[in-house]
């Protein structure tokens, strides 16, 4: 047994810690980072939206539309965003380029839901979470996403989340069946969890 | 990009973020985002003190034992006594022996009951498969298990479908003079995958003014993991073993002459685990889990051993149920049969040979009202082990308001207690206090004590956590605890006359009682900021006030101030990551640490620096230096002696990945 006695209490002691090593290794830090911001390009969008923006990407991939969904049989993949846009110039950035079967893909900002077969990506953004349903179902052959565990529960079909600092996504199986969409099993594989 | 990739892509702000468009699927479910903008979902809507290590602060913090990491969440007490002790306390009453404090590394609690604290010289995890340390101060709540009442710390490993490929790290320096860690991952597409590692260490010792350097320690260690995922079924099965040689110095009493002296000697410690844990999913956030462990420990110190087998079975079930109601439930069972032989006839278990048995169970219902926006939880753990009579309830209530999604306010109320240990109510101390002019020795004794009571608590919290903005997230907690029946050291008679196999000795008879109480209050509060996205800060501030005193009619001998000055009342903490490019990191954990009057030791403060260079896509080194303020300086007395003093050092590390 490592401690137990009857000591009596010793006296007391103070001495106040010294501070200036510390302070000039912070300061060290804070010039650093001053003259770096000064320099840097303004890709100052968090981490965070620039992987959700790789997922969206990735959807389209690992995704099948009916071709009833498309305009023509070469209309791009629209990738729309309903509401305040979370992703900056990242999303354009990610997708510029991009051909996924074929398609190519395009960026639509909206402020109210779209127009039938005019997006096959739909994201919606958290500024809309507290109007009403801006989905009852926006049809077939559109992939509804949002963010928070509560999206999918309501009838989203990917919800990003969260979770232990990286970014995770849950799949209404249910509601992208009903939109007659196929997810790769890849894709679910992946999922942090699916709702059936 | 090799999974467990020790630099992450796109983490500088120079990065080129069309980067990660090349990355798979799996590879983008690994990338950390921790901007505070988003604090896992978990933490906002816990209703209670929550702190997450993630692996990645341990990594830039150049910690290389858990009792160092935990320096870096707020209210937790780390003070090193020497290379191998640590004193570790979660708002006050902290203590070599880390009591009331529930300790478990993946669901495994790693506790013992032979003093209801924590051997921290054996809970070594390799540093590179720790995915996060949660730290509960406070009393968890209903669900986790006995001695949760000042905290709970619960150290997660990664799964093994992230720690996939081969892994080599090792290194050296003064303090850590040699370390290696292995380790190799593998799998099938198919939800299967496993790992197997193995590491080692040697360190150095502390200053010792005396001369007397006997705190080394060596350290080997191997074990595995493998999980498996089928549909809604997920299974899991890990061990570990080890085996340890560190170097203690302990007090020892015995009634022959030389009736007291200090034994500076190796404790030898080996020991090992094996879990196997099922969880099915049943849907729509229903789920249940089974767990089973075995564990067995060979402690053999200098003046003590204990052998312990122990066998554990715990069940858990989440159900959802109408009106926004989330009810879980559990119970478990944990029988240790153990064997205490006499290594000092000052010190012993009586009997040598017993089993403890511990049985708890919990439910818990987690009610939604007001619109998602405010939940009620209300629960209780039952629990009764072989040192308590009946079941003894701890009901807790607690409160959760999300006004909206940028913050969140909680509060709540516990009744927490520990349960009665080996130490209390199976042994037998023997303290030397002087030989008498006719040769007679004089002892004191502390006799066991069956009647040892649990000690109760009540907290009572509040908390609050808010988003400002992108870059700034506050979590700022105040609690109030009152505690009775705490452990006291009690005299129970006058001095008399006893023989015993060595003659005739004058006995002042004692015992562990339950004869102090008093209250702890204070508040911590820890601040992450990330002003640009390649510089994080976090920080943390705990004030505590301890006020400790005799129960009325309490036969204790004078504790209380000992207890009261040996936790301090101010803590700081701050650490800065910096990416200075996407090949070099530059990191400062700095931390302020006020007085232990009643263990002689001033306030200190010092720092630690990292510096981490990518120097090829497979290879990273770290340069870490630690305690670099001072030569030296003393955090805690926990050892006879004089005070030890633990040095300024470094390391050097090479990580080869692939």
């Amino acid at each position: 047994m490592e401690q137990v006695s009857l000591n009596t209490l010793p006296g007391r002691k103070r001495t106040a810690p010294r501070l200036n090593p510390a302070t000039i290794l912070l300061c060290l830090s804070v010039a650093a980072g001053l003259t770096l911001s000064l320099s840097s390009q303004a890709a100052d969008e968090p981490l965070e939206y620039r992987v959700k923006a790789a997922f969206l990407l990735n959807f389209t991939k690992f995704i099948e539309w009916p071709a009833s969904s498309f305009e023509a049989s070469d209309s791009p993949i629209a990738v729309c965003i309903l509401g305040d846009d979370p992703f900056g110039t990242v999303l354009d950035q990610i997708l510029a380029g991009e051909v996924v079967n074929g398609r190519k893909l395009s960026i639509q900002r909206l402020k109210r839901a779209p127009a039938p077969r005019s997006c096959q990506v739909l994201f919606v953004s958290r500024s809309e979470k507290d109007s009403p349903k801006a989905l009852p179902s926006p049809g077939k052959g559109v992939l509804t996403v949002g963010e928070g565990e509560d999206f999918v529960r309501e009838g989203g079909m990917i919800a990003f989340l969260i979770e232990n600092r990286r970014v995770r996504f849950d799949i209404n199986e249910t509601a992208a069946d009903n939109a007659e969409l196929k997810l790769s099993s890849k894709l679910l594989s992946v999922a942090r969890s699916i709702i059936k | 990009m090799a999974q467990g990739d020790p630099q992450q892509p796109g983490a500088s702000g120079q990065a080129d973020p069309t980067a990660l468009k090349n990355l798979s699927l799996e590879e983008l479910s690994q990338i950390e985002v921790t901007t505070p903008s988003k604090e896992p979902v978990k933490v906002l809507k816990t209703a209670a003190a929550i702190y997450v290590i993630t692996g990645d602060d341990i990594r830039r913090a150049g910690a290389t034992s858990i009792p160092e990491a935990l320096r870096l969440a707020p209210g937790v007490e780390v003070a090193r006594i020497d290379a191998n002790n640590w004193s570790i306390g979660i708002r006050g009453f902290g203590s070599n022996l880390t009591r009331s404090v529930l300790v478990l590394i993946d669901g495994r609690t790693v506790y013992t009951p032979l003093f209801a604290g924590t051997n921290w010289d054996v809970q070594n995890v390799m540093m590179e498969d720790v995915d996060r340390i949660e730290v509960i101060r406070g009393p968890g709540g209903t669900i986790w298990g006995p001695n949760a009442v000042n905290g709970v710390i619960n150290i997660i490993t990664k799964d093994t479908k992230d720690t996939r490929g081969m892994l080599v790290s090792a290194g050296g320096g003064n303090e850590e003079q040699g370390f290696a860690n292995v380790r190799y991952g593998g799998g099938n597409d198919a939800g299967f995958s496993y790992r197997i590692y193995g590491m080692g260490f040697t360190r150095g010792t502390e200053y010792h003014p005396d001369g007397h350097n006997f705190d080394d320690w060596r350290s080997a260690q191997a074990g595995f993991r493998l999980d498996w995922k089928e549909d809604r079924d997920a299974f899991t099965v890990q061990g570990d073993i080890y085996d340890q040689a560190a170097g203690k110095s302990v007090g020892a009493t015995s009634y022959a002459p030389p009736y007291s002296q200090t034994i500076d000697a190796n404790s030898y410690l080996s020991g090992g685990n094996i879990l196997g844990r099922w969880r099915r999913t049943l849907g729509d956030g229903d789920d249940i889990q089974v767990q089973v462990y075995y564990d067995r420990t060979d402690r053999q110190a200098p003046n003590y051993q204990e052998i312990r087998n122990t066998f554990d079975i715990d069940f858990l079930q989440r159900i959802r149920l109408a009106g926004r109601q989330a009810v879980s439930f559990g119970f478990g069972a944990r029988v240790d049969p153990v064997n205490d032989p006499v290594i000092v006839s000052g010190l012993q278990f009586v009997p040598n040979k017993r089993t403890d048995y511990l049985l708890t169970g919990f439910v818990q219902d987690e009610i939604g009202l007001v619109d998602q926006r405010v939940s009620l939880i209300l629960g209780t753990k039952l629990l009764h082990t072989n040192f308590t009579t009946g079941v003894d309830f701890e009901p807790s209530a607690r409160l959760l308001w999300t006004p909206d999604d940028e913050q969140t306010v909680w509060a709540a109320f516990t009744h927490a207690l520990r349960t009665p240990s080996d130490s209390e109510e199976n042994f037998s101390l023997l303290g030397y206090i002087t030989t008498l002019a006719n040769g007679t020795p004089y002892f004191a004794r502390f006799n066991p004590n069956t009647k040892f009571a649990p000690e109760q608590m009540n907290g009572y919290e509040l908390g609050y956590r808010r988003l400002l903005g992108k870059k700034l997230y506050v979590d700022v907690t105040g609690f109030y605890n009152h505690y009775h029946n705490l452990f006291s050291e009690d005299l129970t008679g006058a001095p008399s006359l006893e023989t015993g196999s060595t003659g005739t000795y004058l006995l002042l008879p004692a015992d562990f009682g339950n004869g102090l109480r008093g209250y702890t209050k204070g508040a911590e509060i820890a601040p992450e900021w990330r002003p640009k996205d390649f510089w994080r800060l976090r920080g943390s501030y705990s004030f505590l006030h301890m006020n400790v005193g005799k129960s009325p009619n309490s036969a204790d001998v004078g504790t209380a101030p000992s207890i009261v000055g040996s936790s301090p009342q101010h803590q700081a903490t701050v650490q800065s990551a910096f990416d200075l490019s996407k090949r070099f990191q530059f990191d400062l954990t700095y931390r302020v640490v006020s007085a232990l009057p009643a263990q002689r030791v001033p306030a200190y403060s010092t720092a630690d620096v990292r510096f981490g260079w990518r120097l090829a896509r497979q290879l990273d080194l770290s340069l870490v230096g630690q305690n670099l303020l001072q030569p030296r300086h003393v955090e805690d007395g926990g050892d006879p002696g004089p005070l030890v003093g633990i040095k300024r050092s470094a390391y050097a590390q090479l990580t080869w990945s692939r």
